[in-house]
């Protein structure tokens, strides 16, 4: 698997903070099962949290500073010694889904797309979504940021082809229309809030397929 | 490089980012609030945030490689 698409450093950052909301956290720690280089960089920014109180006295807090965060540390670690073992599904994301892909049962929202709404608990949504070959996911924006990671296959927008293995990280400013690759794809996306459709019918519909 | 010199060239790193820089970098380490709610807090738009706090540790990088 050759990674070329990465989370955002200021993702990665609030994530070893601590302070990505749960379903963005899970996805960015699947990526880090996958991705030495970000698995890295986040070792690296989890050493800020035990610097900042001694580097920063002047920034008044209107709270109890948290500890430094061995938990999320030492998790993340685990994370990816795990990721060994799994198959297309990184271990963060298993228990939420199991490990065959092909076995985990989804709702067909539209021509070509099927999804699975999956728990979490901490902030923001969290779903499976399975592309036909050519299937289109309407223009569309977001209210807060979108984590989206390829587990199989391929999809494109303006902003690129993203694989297996790849984040596409994206925030307010970005509107896009989503084309599955010939070989159709899944994809595990967090969002901080329910997308903003552009075409009116695929906003009439939000009762029916939820995003 | 020893572990010790690390810390201190990180902490030297973040005592001299800019205000702006060191504000959202706290408010996310020490308060524990996501980009969204920085943004909200501070009044300025989510991509601000991001762009801060991407800066902030490129230079905290570039500190650490230079130990390298």
């Amino acid at each position: 698997m050759t990674i070329t698409r990465h989370p955002d450093d200021s993702t990665l950052m609030s994530f070893a903070a601590g302070s990505l909301p749960a379903a963005l956290a899970a996805v960015v720690a699947a990526h880090l099962t996958l991705c030495a280089r970000c698995h890295d960089e986040v070792a690296t920014m989890e050493l800020l949290g035990g610097s900042l109180l001694d580097a920063l006295p002047g920034v008044a807090m209107a709270g109890p500073p948290q500890a430094p965060l061995p938990g999320v540390q030492r998790e993340t670690r685990l994370a990816h010694r795990r990721a060994a073992a799994s198959g297309e599904v990184p271990a963060p994301l298993a228990r939420l889904i199991g490990d065959d892909l092909d076995a985990v049962r989804l709702r067909r929202v539209s021509r070509g797309l099927w999804l699975r709404w999956l728990p979490v608990d901490g902030g923001g949504r969290l779903h499976l979504f399975k592309g036909a070959p050519g299937a289109t996911v309407s223009e569309h924006g977001h209210k807060g940021s979108e984590l989206t990671l390829v587990l199989r296959g391929t999809i494109s927008d303006h902003t690129g082809e993203y694989r297996a293995g790849d984040i596409c990280d994206l925030d307010e400013s970005i509107e896009h229309i989503q084309v599955a690759g010939p070989d159709g794809c899944f994809c595990v996306v967090a969002q901080e809030h329910p997308v903003r459709w552009r075409r009116l019918l695929v906003r009439l519909a939000r009762p029916w397929h939820g995003m | 490089v020893a572990e010790k010199e690390r810390q201190q060239r990180v902490q030297a790193a973040l005592a001299a980012l800019p205000p702006e820089q060191k504000e959202v970098v706290a408010l996310a380490y020490l308060e524990g609030l996501s980009h969204s709610e920085i943004a909200e807090r501070l009044g300025m738009p989510l991509g601000t945030v991001k762009s801060r706090m991407r800066i902030a540790y490129q230079k905290i990088r570039q500190t650490l490689e230079s130990l390298e």
